[in-house]
């Protein structure tokens, strides 16, 4: 492993979740120098089984302890990690926690200055508090599955989608990770950790703040529609000769280069669509005129001349051709583990050596030494199935 | 009452429309004292944004501008100007960190980038948000989130199997950006506590989303194919989206294991199609989902969503109505915990906000409003830099009449 470039080197973190979001979350910190334990049964983080691939990316730069919290003996093992820990990533909800003996209250008393990052569906307070909720039901139940109406004809009969990709684990983890850097300024200021709360419900629902405002603001609730459409902004997917092109037009300042770089089409004259601001109201019948005229182009070709012209445009490209886009390639985006194994890298390029790729860590590897066992006492550890 | 995180921090931000402005909004509300730095002629275009508060234009009354704009404090500079200009570089000498999310060159042009802004305060924190990064030939893309969600491949993620990518009109890339932003900056400034040294961050917005994806890229770098359109089923859980009593509600239920299935069975009476062998594992039932599905569909059509929803957790089954923007406005537990909180506003009376995503230990609020354009040049041009009062009267003056003709003979 390089040497980390000091970023978040003096944080020890101990990862005990086992989801998405705990391990997004610490391979934030640990990317960033954070020294992170992640610590998983004795059996295995069942991810190293099952996506091999995906619990290397999750897990770069990460140690791994071995530890069955669910075996009484276990409890002194975990303290002595958290004793020495700046952040804990845990995703036991309240009523888990407490039955556990590492809720809040025993965690500050054993390490006053540990940060208690809990990521829970609904949070560690309030009446949903046990609720249980996985990605999926996260998603619809925060509000940003509604918007994502599947482009059926009859939508009456068709429920919205989930967002792709288990985004919203990911997002959670961020937004975790978010949280305990900011408990971090504030235990340089008073000398304590605290309890930092994550819900994902609420994660996700931030990115709903357009629609709560509108309803909270103006009593009105958006209907469920394809794209977004506003008096200055219009959001559309449209067919091309080869595939889909996606537009963002800020209308007053997009909409009349785009008409010309389609030719200028005859409908476009018609008085109807002159006044930019007004284009959202006529939309329905615009967005297939609109189409006819996309459907001529290649996406390519479209959306480079559409971009050269200052108009926000883009092909629906996969995850292949991204993993082939020059752009993402000049800059390195892409990275490969020592492993050789190829995956996404820095989310953001700092201009010092904070990030770093590194490897994932074998099962177990780091038990002895983080637990300052001696060869005896881990190998009767093992036979007891604690470790 | 303890300071807030951030407290003794200074942000001069330049940042607009959504991403950089929900990465400040972080920011301002940990304690830091944010600076929003608007043109008069350019200000940031969220202010004429819908919804504007009892559907009242002005450009202090949109609820969008507010939602991320929250606790900042405004400042009206035109960089176009030289004086303005070399106003913005003394602001910067006072502050620890700087933000901006312009197209790609734009401070540079006007002697306002990074290696301006270091050398009037050389451990600076400084931050540029934009769709592409800042180097590589897609950097002058104009990109907004269903452009660059575009190019990720998320786009293609989303959907039905078998069908066309379904267009994402959901907002995904700012907000995850401005969240790795507020996360980025904090991080340089945890580096900056122990080096001394600040730095310049480039943040790509398609790069930031990318990271996120982690399950599609690396399914397609482990095997060579890009993962279908997945709608919203998945292959280690039973999940579904059924109709329910009313206009255009729906009820998401996710069974992860047996022991929620049988919970599942129970809570709808245990019927007698429950009991076919088909359904007994995990496997089996996944195989068998379309038939399934009809069942669930058929017990949840006259129900409410709500009313299911809590009849299902109780029972210990995920569960959850795909929740519309009222819904969340109307959510017991959201209010309960803070998360959505009402504010005194000095000219729309008291207005229900959205907080932060988490919650630390102090108190859970919103500080707030969001300023007027030009709203605190007396105290920061005046008061903090010593400018001269005459300018300071200039610019809140060319500020206050922008904000009281800007609406005049438009349509909404």
């Amino acid at each position: 492993m390089p040497p980390p470039g000091i970023g978040l080197s003096d944080l020890t973190v101990i990862q005990l979740g086992q989801g998405i979001p705990s391990a997004y979350c610490a391979k934030l910190l640990a990317d960033l120098g954070a020294t992170v334990l992640y610590v998983e049964p004795p059996n295995g983080d069942p991810l190293r089984r099952t996506n091999h691939a995906l619990f290397g990316y999750l897990n770069t730069n990460k140690q791994s302890v071995t530890l069955d919290i669910t075996k009484p003996k276990s409890g002194s093992l975990l303290l002595k990690l958290l004793r020495r820990a700046d952040v804990f990533i845990t995703e036991h909800q309240s009523r888990e926690a407490r039955r556990l003996q590492l809720h809040y209250t025993a965690l500050h008393k054993a390490n006053p200055r540990l940060i208690v990052t809990s990521i829970t569906p609904f949070g560690q307070r309030g009446p949903h508090a046990n609720w249980k909720a996985n990605d999926f039901i996260a998603t619809h139940i925060g509000g940003v599955a509604y918007g994502n109406a599947p482009w059926v004809a009859d939508l009456e009969n068709h429920p919205s989608l989930t967002a792709p990709a288990q985004i919203a684990s990911f997002y959670a983890g961020l937004t975790a990770a978010t949280a305990a850097i900011a408990a971090t300024f504030a235990r340089r200021q008073n000398g304590y950790g605290q309890q930092v709360d994550i819900s994902m419900q609420e994660a996700v629902a931030s990115n709903m703040r357009h629609d709560v405002a509108t309803a909270l603001w103006t009593g009105q609730t958006p209907v469920r529609q394809i794209g977004y459409v506003a008096p200055t902004t219009i959001n559309t997917q449209q067919p091309t000769a080869d595939g889909f092109i996606a537009f963002m037009l800020r209308t007053e300042r997009n909409w009349a280069p785009l008409m010309e770089l389609l030719g200028n089409p005859e409908w476009s004259k018609a008085p109807l669509f002159q006044n930019p601001r007004e284009l959202s109201t006529h939309w329905d019948g615009l967005k297939d005129l609109l189409g006819q005229e996309t459907r001529k182009w290649p996406t390519q070709k479209l959306y480079e001349s559409a971009q050269a012209k200052g108009v926000s445009a883009a092909p629906i490209a996969t995850v292949a051709d991204a993993s082939k886009n020059t752009q993402f390639l000049g800059r390195n985006f892409f990275v490969e583990s020592p492993s050789g194994l190829r995956q996404p890298g820095a989310p953001v390029k700092f201009g010092e050596p904070l990030w770093r790729i590194g490897p994932a860590p074998a099962l177990g590897a780091h038990t002895q030494a983080a637990l300052g066992l001696s060869k005896r006492e881990h190998a009767q550890l093992r036979r007891e199935g604690i470790v | 009452m303890s300071r807030l995180p951030l407290a003794g921090l200074r942000v001069l931000d330049f940042t607009w429309v959504i991403a950089g402005p929900y990465g400040t909004f972080h920011l301002a509300q940990l304690g830091a004292e944010v600076i929003k730095v608007e043109g008069i002629e350019r200000f940031d275009q969220n202010r004429d944004h819908i919804p504007f508060a009892g559907r009242v234009p002005g450009l202090n009354r949109s609820g969008q501008f507010h939602y991320m704009n929250a606790g900042k404090q405004g400042v009206s500079l035109d960089i176009t100007n030289a004086q303005d200009r070399e106003t913005v570089l003394r602001l910067a000498s006072v502050c620890d960190v700087v933000t901006e999310n312009f197209s790609v060159g734009v401070l540079d042009r006007y002697g306002l980038g990074y290696p301006a802004i270091r050398k009037t305060r050389p451990d600076v924190v400084m931050i540029s948000c934009s769709g592409f990064g800042q180097t590589g030939p897609m950097s002058g893309y104009s990109a907004y989130m269903n452009t660059i969600q575009g190019f990720t491949g998320m786009v293609d993620q989303n959907g039905t199997p078998g069908a066309a990518p379904n267009p994402l009109a959901v907002n995904w890339a700012d907000y995850v950006a401005g969240t790795a932003m507020a996360f980025a900056i904090m991080a340089a400034l945890h580096h900056r506590e122990r080096t001394g040294k600040g730095q310049y961050i480039d943040l790509s917005m398609a790069e930031n989303l990318m990271a996120m994806m982690g399950v599609p890229f690396m399914e397609y770098f482990a095997s060579g194919r890009v993962p279908e359109r997945m709608s919203n089923r998945s292959t280690s859980a039973l999940q579904g989206v059924y109709k329910c009593s009313g206009d255009d509600r729906w009820l998401a239920i996710a069974v992860t294991n047996d022991g929620e299935w049988r919970a599942l069975c129970k809570a709808m009476g245990n019927p007698a199609w429950a009991a076919d062998p088909r359904f007994a594992r995990m496997g089996s039932r996944l195989q068998a989902q379309d038939a399934i599905d009809a069942h669930i569909a058929k017990w949840t059509a006259d129900k409410d969503a709500w009313d299911a929803t809590r009849l299902l957790q109780a029972a210990g089954v995920p569960a959850g109505p795909t929740a519309t923007a009222g819904d969340l406005a109307k959510d017991p537990h959201l209010r309960a915990r803070g998360f959505l909180t009402s504010v005194e506003t000095p000219d729309m009376g008291s207005r229900d906000y959205m907080g932060l995503p988490y919650v630390l230990s102090q108190p859970r609020g919103v500080r707030g409003p969001a300023p007027a354009l030009g709203e605190h040049n007396r105290q920061v041009l005046g008061g903090l830099l010593g400018c001269p009062q005459a300018y300071v009267e200039s610019r809140s003056q060319a500020a206050k009449q922008r904000m009281e003709t800007f609406f005049q003979g438009k349509s909404h």
